[in-house]
């Protein structure tokens, strides 16, 4: 057979709708947080139905986890080793009340999809790698990958002035109910 | 009794080498993650602990500081290594089971006489500790899987290949070089 040249990969790019329309997916990786003077770095697996969700953070050796569980309603909160389980109205308020950082979970759902988020105006910018800002946040995808039948992030930078969020997913999946 | 027993089991070495895979189930049994790479631990609390797969991280224990290195994040952090941050893996890893014992219940739940006995672990303070029950599993008297249950139901499983008593090991084993380029954040350590 004759051996077709591989054809130069066209660069990968983000197609906004079929991004949006991926209403039940889950994501498997890692997330990094920098502060000016502390950083964490955990698993993270994030599973997502519609408007719930279910994040996983835990440490090496299934230490230091965390479980967020919430839908457009409320959000609930638990660190294992302790046994409350706090709950806020928002995702927002109760990581900032208990983490004292926020990340803006109801627009990071989209943004993890390689999109900004449709509520609030996306000032969108070009820049060598892809991105946005919103809500004060500037939001880059220094690599995408091609999983579930279109192209998402497989690395993702959220950064304010005082915060650096890097987030590798090394597994798309399509939806399980969380 | 099972204290003594695992004492013996593990601690009758100043070192030790191995490969390990760790799965990790989610409450409802959902695959989290799966990683592999290796490990060298030294006692009192020396380690270095290398994941290869799916992604490269680096932790680094050279008795006084843990160096967490994260290339793909960009990140290095280095945090004291006292005491009570260590955690109860690396604890059993080290051997310290004296110290566990006054965290832990120990008990031998099943053993044959090839070698092969299983122990479980479980917190005196259930109320507030990270993990619900760690079981240990040791085949020719050798540990070789630790499954691990934290209060969240998260249940993570490390198996352990070619584990190696007292390896030759170079003797900069533990101490961490942060690579080139990479800004370090020196948390003032909790």
């Amino acid at each position: 057979c004759s051996t077709l040249k591989q054809p130069p990969t066209a660069p990968l790019v983000i197609d906004p709708e079929q991004a949006m329309n991926l209403q039940q997916w889950s994501a498997q990786g890692r997330i990094g947080i920098r502060w000016a003077d502390d950083s964490q770095s955990a698993n993270l697996n994030w599973q997502q139905d519609q408007d719930r969700y279910r994040i996983r953070i835990s440490g090496p050796l299934g230490q230091g986890g965390m479980s967020i569980d919430g839908n457009a309603q409320e959000v609930s909160l638990q660190r294992a080793g302790e046994p409350e389980i706090h709950r806020a109205r928002t995702p927002e308020a109760l990581m900032q009340q208990l983490l004292g950082w926020h990340l803006p979970l109801t627009q990071a759902q989209f943004w993890i999809r390689g999109i900004p988020a449709p509520s609030g105006a996306p000032h969108r910018y070009a820049t060598t790698g892809s991105g946005f800002t919103q809500s004060g946040w500037r939001i880059e995808y220094p690599r995408l990958t091609q999983a579930v039948g279109r192209v998402l992030p497989e690395k993702l930078r959220l950064s304010r002035e005082d915060m650096k969020i890097t987030v590798i997913i090394n597994e798309w999946e399509p939806g399980t109910d969380p | 009794d099972a204290v003594d027993d695992l004492s013996r089991l593990l601690s009758g070495h100043e070192s030790a080498k191995a490969s390990f895979t760790q799965f990790a189930l989610n409450g409802d049994g959902a695959r989290a993650e799966d990683s592999s790479g290796y490990f060298m631990v030294a006692r009192p609390n020396q380690f270095r602990w290398i994941t290869e797969a799916p992604f490269v991280q680096e932790i680094v224990s050279d008795g006084d500081y843990i160096w967490i290195h994260d290339p793909d994040l960009e990140q290095v952090t280095r945090k004291a290594a006292n005491g009570q941050s260590n955690s109860a893996p690396a604890m059993i890893l080290n051997g310290q089971i004296e110290a566990l014992s006054k965290r832990f219940t120990i008990e031998r739940i099943d053993s044959n006489d090839s070698g092969t006995s299983l122990y479980e672990l479980r917190p005196i303070d259930s109320e507030n500790s990270t993990f619900t029950r760690i079981r240990l599993l040791f085949e020719q008297q050798q540990i070789s899987e630790l499954s691990m249950e934290d209060s969240l139901g998260q249940r993570s499983m490390l198996v352990l290949h070619d584990l190696e008593y007292d390896p030759q090991l170079a003797d900069d084993v533990f101490t961490f070089e942060p690579p080139a380029g990479a800004d370090v954040i020196l948390d003032p350590g909790q």
